[in-house]
């Protein structure tokens, strides 16, 4: 019998990356593959009750939906492991930028309008297809899509507020929340918006109703009155 | 002695009028306002707002410049609340403006009212680059600076916060005086059981509609059966309201990178809010900056402050061009006192003004 | 065999090929006389190692809060293997059956000893864990872990037995 050297694969020490508002990211190795753990840890200002409540709503609500995700076609991370007592998610090491970065980049770091384009093409059909599989994401920003170096693919993260909807209304404020994304981060980027909304109809099978309702959602927010 | 800048600003946009006098180093000489209170169980109409604003706004007008010895002579400028609000109301406040501005010969500047509560708030805290909540009857914002415009990053998708509370007040039938929101605040303090409600987080937006239903339905019923007090209802719902509002403030600080957190409008005195708020900022190593009553709750000096700083900076309103709106988004304004700010050109606004 | 190190414990792993003493294996297993005990898998269903160290992990760990859902740890692998809560269903899909002729062995923190006599247990050929990729049965695998044909598109079939191997428990 040859025995092999023995193949590390336990999880390395844990590198922290981020520390987000409501988990700390680290980089791991998960049985020989380099990861992130995300810890989701309890917020001091929330009631105990109501923060573990949702701490695990969002932990199981995240790994659902990025599996899911990916059955419908659209790429995430791989996941690895969920640890309901831990609080924490292990998954993929996804090695590339942010779409924010990306996007903040235009112009100035040579980033040029079809890489824009591209990019914006390839999220309204990733949006499109979650959709019509009736998930919404629920934190559609710049912050929360990657791009993988070398294939330059988009890749989804970031599912903790994510739910299952086939609602129009759902979907047209999931759409809206990145629209609102894009202007107050990305107002010099010019109309990657209508980019994506143009993927976004070809990509969706109903993208008529969800887009009538963003029309809708959108006078809402102009159209408030906000007194006082 | 050089004279200072002064400006007298009229703010009458939802139940309150107010008249201020601030000089441009935003030292308020006089800032008095009157309150129209409904009895229990009743929202203020427009209409009847707007009597009362014009019932009270001359002598308000008088009271502020004897409180802050001054006559007409000494202002440089009238400012007013050109929106966002409640219509009658506001119109109130704008043709008082026009008339003095004929009679006096002084320039208008019209104000946002939003940007109002968040400049007031900077200079009194010392704030500098915050990110804002913003936070009253008709509007719930997360909002911060950038390139010359305050932008709302996250925001209610229905109704605001502080007209979640009014209503969820004349479920209870509590008082509106000194305000709904107080009362509740009072109560909650006598809260135990948590009840559990919806808790609804989009992204850096929230909304507060389907709570508010959920606990007009369930009120009653709850009530009736001994299952909770009407205190415990106050406390669990300023409890999930006040996280949800954290929460997407947290947000935008982690996406605009910025660690303090100034808190403005009415909504922005509860103590329980202030005390979340700053939780998570000590958490995250910054700092919040909050006001108590008397700037929170909207006033005429804010007014006067913000239109001071544009009036400063070489901005006025033509005579023709000082309407009202009912809609009037923060990010509409061209920030302009921020950008020279900014750029580090004067370092503060005050050396304008000696 | 190759040694896995998962969590400060081993997971050794031998593969064989031809095996012709399935029934016997099942049986002493069901017996509870295996000896030593060892995780018996059904290999077509492996297309890698790394799913088996996703569901080694998650086994490593129940095991050390005492939450096991079978009756041994390496019941629970199988079981976690699965992807699936359902466990008579889990442990006859993905553990051997009385026919199976290409089975993967797996025991947790086993010494060398213990490993030869594992592979003394097992009447077959004994080959290299490079071949699980190429002697996967896709068909078998789709079906059973309910992977469609998006998903294919983007991910690997050990990729996507991995994500429910890991999301199991959140659904």
């Amino acid at each position: 019998m040859e025995i092999d050297p023995i193949i590390d694969s336990g999880n390395g020490a844990l590198v922290l990356v981020k520390q987000g508002a409501e988990a700390r990211v680290f980089e791991s190795v998960f049985a020989g593959k380099r990861s992130i753990v995300k810890e989701r840890f309890s917020k001091k200002y929330r009631h105990p009750s109501l923060d573990s409540k949702l701490t695990i709503k969002r932990l199981n609500a995240e790994a659902r939906c990025m599996t899911k995700a990916r059955r419908l076609g659209v790429l995430t991370p791989v996941l690895y492991a969920v640890d309901p007592v831990l609080h924490t998610l292990t998954f993929e090491f996804v090695e590339g930028p942010s779409v924010k970065d990306v996007f903040l980049g235009f112009g100035s770091n040579g980033v040029v309008q079809e890489r824009l384009a591209d990019i914006a093409t390839q999220i309204g059909d990733a949006i499109g297809k979650l959709h019509d599989g009736g998930l919404v994401h629920g934190d559609l920003t710049t912050s929360n899509m990657l791009i993988r170096d070398g294939t330059n693919k988009l890749v989804l993260i970031d599912f903790g507020l994510s739910f299952t909807s086939t609602l129009p209304e759902d979907k047209a404020v999931d759409l809206y929340v990145l629209e609102r994304a894009l202007i107050s981060m990305h107002s010099s980027c010019g109309n990657v918006m209508d980019l994506i909304l143009a993927a976004y109809k070809k990509s969706s099978k109903q993208w008529c109703s969800t887009l009538n309702k963003l029309a809708q959602v959108r006078q809402r927010g102009r159209k408030r009155t906000m007194v006082g | 002695m050089e004279k200072k800048m002064i400006a007298l600003g009229f703010e009458g946009s939802a139940n309150k009028i107010g008249v201020g006098v601030v000089t441009l180093d935003g030292t308020i000489l006089s800032n008095p306002r009157h309150t129209y209170i409904t009895p229990p169980g009743q929202g203020f109409l427009p209409r009847e707002t707007a009597q009362h604003h014009l019932q009270h706004v001359l002598p308000l007008v008088k009271l502020a410049l004897k409180e802050a010895h001054i006559t007409s002579d000494d202002i440089d400028c009238l400012c007013y609340t050109k929106g966002p609000g409640m219509g009658a109301p506001l119109q109130v406040s704008a043709i008082v403006v026009r008339v003095l501005s004929l009679l006096w010969k002084k320039p208008i500047v019209a104000v946002n009212h939003c940007v109002a509560h968040i400049e007031m708030g900077r200079i009194v805290t010392g704030a500098d680059d915050p990110v804002v909540l913003y936070v009253s009857g008709g509007n719930t914002q997360v909002i911060a600076y950038s390139e010359g415009r305050y932008r709302i990053f996250g925001e209610t998708i229905d109704i605001a916060v502080g007209n979640c509370l009014d209503r969820f007040a004349r479920v209870l039938t509590l008082s509106n005086d000194p305000s709904p929101g107080y009362n509740i605040e009072q109560l909650a303090k006598k809260g135990e059981k948590f009840i559990d409600l919806p808790y609804v987080v989009k992204g850096m937006d929230v909304s507060f509609s389907g709570i508010l239903s959920y606990i007009e339905a369930t009120a009653e019923e709850k009530l009736k059966n001994n299952e909770c007090t009407p205190a415990d209802l106050c406390y669990s719902l300023q409890e999930t309201l006040f996280a949800m509002l954290v929460e997407i403030t947290e947000r935008a600080m982690a996406h605009c990178d910025s660690k303090d957190v100034l808190i403005v409008g009415g909504v922005g005195c509860n103590e329980r809010l202030q005390e979340m708020m700053r939780i998570m900022c000590s958490e995250r190593g910054g700092r919040l900056f909050a006001t108590d009553d008397r700037y929170c709750i909207d006033n005429g000096a804010m007014i006067a402050y913000t239109g001071l700083l544009a009036y400063a900076h070489g901005s006025t309103t033509p005579l023709e061009e000082s309407t009202f709106t009912q809609r009037f988004r923060t990010d509409e304004v061209h920030a302009i006192w921020r950008e020279e700010q900014e750029s580090g050109g004067s370092s503060g606004l005050a050396d304008v003004g000696n | 065999m190759k040694v896995f190190q998962i969590n400060g414990n081993t997971l050794s792993l031998a593969l064989f090929t031809d095996v012709t003493n399935s029934k016997e294996l099942l049986d002493s297993m069901q017996a509870g006389t295996l000896d030593p005990e060892v995780a018996f898998l059904n290999a077509s269903l492996i297309p890698d190692v790394f799913p088996l160290l996703a569901a080694a992990h998650k086994t490593l760990i129940s095991k050390s809060r005492e939450s096991l859902t079978t009756r041994t740890l390496h019941s629970e692998l199988v079981y976690n293997y699965s992807g699936s809560k359902h466990i008579t269903e889990s442990l006859k899909r993905c553990g051997i059956s009385e026919s199976s002729s290409y089975v993967l062995a797996a025991r947790f923190n086993a010494s060398p000893d213990e490993m030869k006599a594992v592979e003394k247990l097992i009447s077959g050929k004994e080959i290299d864990l490079d071949e699980l990729e190429g002697r996967a049965d896709q068909a078998h695998i789709q079906k059973h872990y309910k992977i469609p044909s998006p998903e294919l598109g983007i991910s690997t079939l050990a990729d996507a037995i991995t994500c429910r191997i890991a999301a199991r428990d959140a659904l």
